[in-house]
């Protein structure tokens, strides 16, 4: 199976990199960006066949690793 | 004073704590290598400065998941003293040992200079040597050096004395102008409740002798062995 990670910055949290993506959007004019956030995409190949039981599994690996809680969110999908 | 430093892959500060900590206690103090599950019995651990396993997914996200953590982790439950600087800081965070976290600067861009610092708290172990207020003069050299934390926790921070040191203009005060990086409320180190774990952006460990154009940083080391002893 594979899991699709998306790791998102919670609201409120300032994002200087999609600023300046923004910044630089404008530039080439592409108006009417009204704002960027940046975030990562992770890919994650597993071997479990049940499905219930890999989002369990990677649900734990974003808590433990892949997001930090305190400024990111993250959603998983799986297919 | 009994101490130890910690190198991580792509710790790059962690020779000049070395020898920080062997000029300033006048005893040699003990490696860790990031992969020890055993560690010395020291008084003080420190987490250097560097860019552990390349920054990758976050500043300090792999140091802080080593092999070596969970003993680092059962010194700071028996009260040992721990000091992080700049990458160190970023591990401390990531380890949850300290609250919030350190985000790229505001400016994108690294930055590296000597910038002002206030003693914000100096009844902590790591200041007692500085006088409330005093301003000094601390290398800075980061790329993600922005403090972030939710408004609950900068009150806690700033109404438990937990704020050791904010960057100031050179009259101490925190203006926008002062802060290199984007901090929030120009904060540049901060302790845990208990007051035996600091983390700090800049290098105190730069500047501790005349050779290195000064010796500001010397206090915050003679804090920690005036605490100890």
């Amino acid at each position: 199976m594979k899991a699709r990670v998306h790791i998102t910055l919670k609201n409120g949290v300032l994002d200087p990199q999609g600023k300046a993506i923004q910044h630089a959007l404008d530039a080439l004019g592409f108006n009417g960006v009204d704002d960027v956030r940046q975030g990562k995409y992770i890919e994650i190949d597993l071997n479990e066949t049940d499905r219930a039981k890999a989002e369990v599994n990677v649900e734990e690996m974003c808590k433990k690793l892949l997001a930090n809680m305190v400024i990111e969110n993250y959603s998983i999908d799986i297919e | 004073m009994k101490s130890a430093v910690v190198t991580f892959p792509a710790s790059n500060c962690d020779r000049d704590m070395f020898v920080a900590l062997e000029k300033i206690t006048g005893k040699t103090p003990h490696h860790i290598w990031h992969q020890d599950s055993e560690i010395p019995d020291v008084d003080l651990i420190a987490l250097p400065g560097g860019f552990s396993f390349g920054d990758y997914l976050r500043c300090g996200a792999m140091a802080a998941r080593s092999p070596t953590i969970r003993a680092i982790r059962e010194h700071a439950d028996r009260g040992g003293y721990i000091i992080g600087v700049c990458n160190g800081f970023q591990v401390l965070t990531e380890m949850g040992l300290l609250p919030g976290a350190l985000m790229r600067n505001a400016s994108l861009k690294f930055v590296c200079k000597t910038v002002h610092l206030k003693v914000e708290n100096a009844d902590t172990a790591f200041t007692n040597q500085y006088k409330q207020g005093q301003v000094i003069d601390i290398p800075v050299a980061h790329h993600d050096g922005n403090y972030f934390a939710d408004d609950d926790t900068l009150a806690e921070l700033e109404d438990t004395g937990r704020i050791a040191f904010r960057y100031v203009n050179k009259q101490g005060k925190a203006t926008m102008d002062a802060n290199p990086n984007g901090s929030q409320h120009n904060i540049a180190g901060i302790i845990n409740k208990r007051g035996n774990i600091l983390g700090m952006m800049p290098h105190p460990e730069r500047l501790i002798e005349d050779a290195q154009g000064g010796t500001d940083g010397r206090g915050f080391f003679e804090s920690i062995m005036n605490k100890i002893n």
